[in-house]
C-alpha cells in the first residue's frame, strides 16, 4: 500500500470561489464581499475536496488519469466512484493553511457479478494552522 | 434564528442538472484528471455511455439538499454517500431526504437518510447525514 503523504496549502479567495462555482454555489454569499476586513465567509461544506488529490505530474498518473491516491498494486485498471464518509468538524476560511494527510487505509476485494472488484480505502485528514482538524474523509474507490 | 425555529422531518426535494461544463469545472477544482469525467470516447471505452458526474460532486448535491433544509438552523456534521449508478451530464437529478432518528442530549443531533434519483427515478446515490441543530431549534412532529 502507498505510504501516507502530507501536503500543505494556503487557501485563497480564488480557491474557494472556484470550488463554489463548480458545485453551483455563490461565494461569498449574496450581500457578502471578500474586500479587506469584514466578516469572513466560510467555504462551502465540502470545500476540502479541492485538496483530495495531489497535483502530481501527469506522467506519474495511471493511464486513465485516475488519482494517484487510489493507485495500488492490484490487477485492476478501471476505477469507479464508490463512496465517501465525510466528517465536517470545523469551517474553512480564506487565508487558512490546510495540512492534508492522505493514506491508503486498506485494500480488499469481493466477487461481483462480472468479476472481482477491488476496494481501495483512502483516508484523508484536513487540519488548519491552529492544529484543528476541520474535516476527515474515508473514501472507498472501486476498481475492476 | 428564533428560539421557536423548527425543522420538518421531510426535506423539500432539491433538483439539479449537472452540465458538462459543471463536471469539467468540478474536475478542475478538485484536480481530478480521471478521463471518464472529460473525455467521452475514453468514458465509452470503459463501458460508460458518456462522461459521468463525479462521486464527490454528488456528495455536494446531497450536502446542499441538507443545508437548504436546515436553512441556518443547524450544521451538517457528517455526510456519507455511496454511488449506485453513474449519473450522466444534462440529466435532472432529484435529491430527497428525511429524518430517520433523533439522538438524545444537547445539542440535538438528527440522523437523516438521503438519496439522489435519476430522471427515471433510478437510484444514483444514497447516503446519510448527521446534523446538529442550533440551540432552541426543534424537530417537527
Amino acid at each position: 500500500m502507498a505510504a501516507s503523504k502530507t501536503r500543505r496549502y494556503q487557501i485563497t479567495a480564488r480557491d474557494i470561489r472556484q470550488f463554489a462555482q463548480a458545485v453551483g454555489e455563490r461565494w461569498p454569499p449574496p450581500g457578502g464581499s471578500t474586500d479587506s476586513a469584514r466578516v469572513l465567509h466560510r467555504a462551502p461544506l465540502l470545500f476540502c475536496q479541492s485538496y483530495m488529490y495531489d497535483e502530481v505530474e501527469v506522467s506519474e498518473l495511471p493511464e486513465d488519469g485516475s488519482p494517484r491516491e487510489l493507485d495500488a498494486d492490484i490487477p485492476a485498471r478501471r476505477a469507479v466512484g464508490g463512496g465517501s464518509d465525510f466528517e465536517i468538524l470545523g469551517s474553512v476560511y480564506e487565508g487558512d493553511v490546510l495540512t492534508v494527510v492522505t493514506k491508503q487505509k486498506e485494500i480488499f476485494h469481493k466477487e461481483g457479478r462480472s468479476g472481482r472488484l477491488y476496494f481501495v480505502v483512502v483516508e484523508t485528514s484536513f487540519t488548519n494552522q491552529r492544529d484543528e482538524v476541520v474535516a476527515r474523509e474515508v473514501a472507498t474507490y472501486i476498481k475492476r | 434564528m428564533t428560539a421557536s425555529a423548527r425543522v420538518s422531518r421531510e426535506m423539500n426535494e432539491y433538483r439539479v442538472r449537472p452540465t458538462r461544463r459543471q463536471i469539467f469545472m468540478f474536475s478542475a477544482a478538485t484536480w481530478n484528471r480521471h478521463h471518464v469525467h472529460y473525455d467521452k470516447d475514453a468514458a465509452q471505452s470503459e463501458g460508460l455511455p458518456d462522461v459521468v458526474v463525479q462521486r464527490a460532486l454528488l456528495g455536494n448535491f446531497l450536502g446542499q439538499l441538507v443545508e437548504r433544509w436546515l436553512d441556518g438552523n443547524g450544521e451538517v456534521r457528517r455526510l456519507e454517500w455511496t454511488v449506485r449508478r453513474s449519473a450522466l451530464p444534462d440529466r435532472e437529478l432529484r435529491c430527497t431526504g428525511e429524518v430517520t432518528d433523533q439522538g438524545q442530549g444537547a445539542p440535538a443531533r438528527l440522523l437523516c437518510s438521503l438519496r439522489v434519483l435519476g430522471p427515471e427515478g433510478q437510484l444514483v446515490a444514497e447516503g446519510r447525514a448527521t446534523v446538529e441543530l442550533n440551540r432552541g431549534v426543534t424537530l417537527d412532529g
